[in-house]
């Protein structure tokens, strides 16, 4: 690829264990490539300019944010999203911790907090709670709920390594 | 909040980024990790006419010792930079500092390269580099020239790379044995860039000052190192009373700017403080040993 182009690009990619492709002008960000191209709406656009981290998704295994990506430097990545966490019909065990803590009030922050806690969790297995606070302050959530988003990344690193599979 | 309309090159060679660069004769910009570029093209703060992307040039990326120093490739992704085991073991303070660059999710993708050759002044990478005497290696239309920490930042989002020129790898020289070091920052929210960072590396023995190398972020239109307030600690040593003074004139020898985060007469007195945190932990509390 080469050659310059504002036109349309061709993007191939794996999106949660499948091959997706779309085209797309070079300046569409990821976060738009995937909800409008894509329709997979579970990753929201909040601030778009890479403080509110709601659009956080993984990139070849590690977080990062969408809004703040093209989708055309996604091109033969990676991808995991929200819609993939679930695996046939059962939440993720981050997802259980979420409902059952109350990590969650509306729900917009929630993709970007799920996905931020994962790979937080695969980088520190073991974080004391402050690291946890550290680390979730990477998203923002307006409804005050960082309490129960706390005590649920906090019992997934106690409770379980599955958390950590995706 | 969508960027503005732009040619996109992914050039599979240094060679081929710097031609295309002359080609646009300014009109360009090189997209790294994407971290600070892509919100101010979604601000549209600005408009090229073209994004040359590094990210499909092979070999830009790696961390190597070699001669006394470590060796990172631009386009190291700051977390990757982070999580080596030869920046953690030869040059500590720049793992302490990448704690401090952004979030997770944006280390993730953001690169070593970029956010130096993005030059902003509070951003915590250009002050580790001064800090540890570090140095750029650019590649231009005549080949490679490298370039001293010192000569590379010259003022907000400037630097004196050749518009031509490319940053393609960093040098910095391994730590001294038995270095102190430290960060310090404050940030409205950790993570975000800092109202004022400071980075402190001392060598020392039995309270005399070998080297000292303060500098900061967050304190002028580009990161400074604080010399006056070095030469106090070689002069004399690390005891309470020569470290105060080392602050008191490091808050005198920046020239801060007031903007909507903090006022000037605020930044000069986070530098004070902070410098002197900075030093007291160098000082003591953080020896490490290098083997």
């Amino acid at each position: 690829m080469n050659e310059a182009t504002s036109e349309a690009v061709e993007i191939s990619l794996i999106v949660n264990g499948r091959p997706r492709s779309g085209r797309c002008e070079p300046r569409k960000l990821l976060v738009d490539f995937l909800r409008e191209d894509l329709v997979l709406t579970g990753t929201h656009a909040g601030c778009e300019h890479g403080i509110c981290g709601a659009c956080t998704i993984l990139i070849d295994g590690e977080a990062a944010r969408s809004c703040i990506t093209l989708a055309v430097q996604a091109n033969g990545a990676e991808l995991f999203t929200i819609e993939g966490l679930a695996q046939d019909g059962a939440l993720h065990p981050m997802q259980q911790a979420f409902a059952k803590f109350h990590g969650l009030q509306c729900g917009f922050c929630t993709p970007g907090m799920l996905i931020t806690a994962i790979d937080f969790l695969r980088v520190n297995p073991a974080p004391t709670e402050e690291e946890v606070r550290d680390a979730m302050s990477a998203v923002l959530c307006r409804c005050t709920g960082y309490q129960g988003i706390v005590a649920a990344v906090m019992a997934v690193a106690h409770g379980s390594t599955a958390a950590t599979a995706a | 909040m969508k960027p503005p309309r732009f040619s996109y090159h992914a050039p599979d060679s240094v060679g081929a980024a710097i031609a295309l660069l002359a080609r646009y004769a300014g009109e360009a910009r090189l997209l790294s990790g994407g971290q600070s570029l892509v919100p101010m093209l979604n601000f549209r703060l600005l408009a090229p006419a073209a994004l040359i992307d590094l990210a499909r040039i092979p070999d830009l990326a790696y961390v190597r010792e070699e001669n006394g120093s470590v060796a990172i490739g631009a386009m190291t992704r700051q977390r990757h930079v982070e999580h080596s085991e030869i920046v953690a073991n030869r040059l500590p303070l720049l793992r302490e500092a990448l704690g401090w660059v952004g979030h997770l999710p944006t280390r993730s993708r953001g690169t070593i390269g970029g956010s130096l050759a993005h030059a902003d002044p509070s951003a915590e990478l250009p002050m580790t580099l001064l800090a540890l005497d570090g140095s750029v290696v650019a590649a231009g239309p005549g080949g490679l020239r490298t370039i001293a920490a010192t000569a590379l930042f010259d003022s907000m989002f400037t630097t004196h790379l050749a518009p031509d020129e490319i940053l393609v790898e960093v040098r910095i020289p391994v730590m001294a044995p038995h270095s102190g070091f430290a960060i310090e920052e404050y940030a409205r929210r950790k993570g975000d860039f800092a109202i004022v960072g400071v980075a402190a590396l001392l060598q020392h023995q039995g309270g005399r000052c070998l080297r000292a190398r303060v500098a900061a972020c967050g304190v002028g239109s580009a990161a400074v190192r604080l010399t006056a307030a070095e030469q106090m600690l070689e002069r004399n040593g690390l005891g309470l009373e020569a470290i105060n003074a080392a602050a008191a004139s490091a808050a005198a020898e920046i020239d801060p700017l007031t903007d909507p985060n903090a006022s000037a007469d605020y930044r000069r007195h986070l530098t004070a403080v902070l410098v002197g945190r900075a030093l007291r932990r160098a000082a003591g509390l953080s020896v490490v040993a290098i083997h």
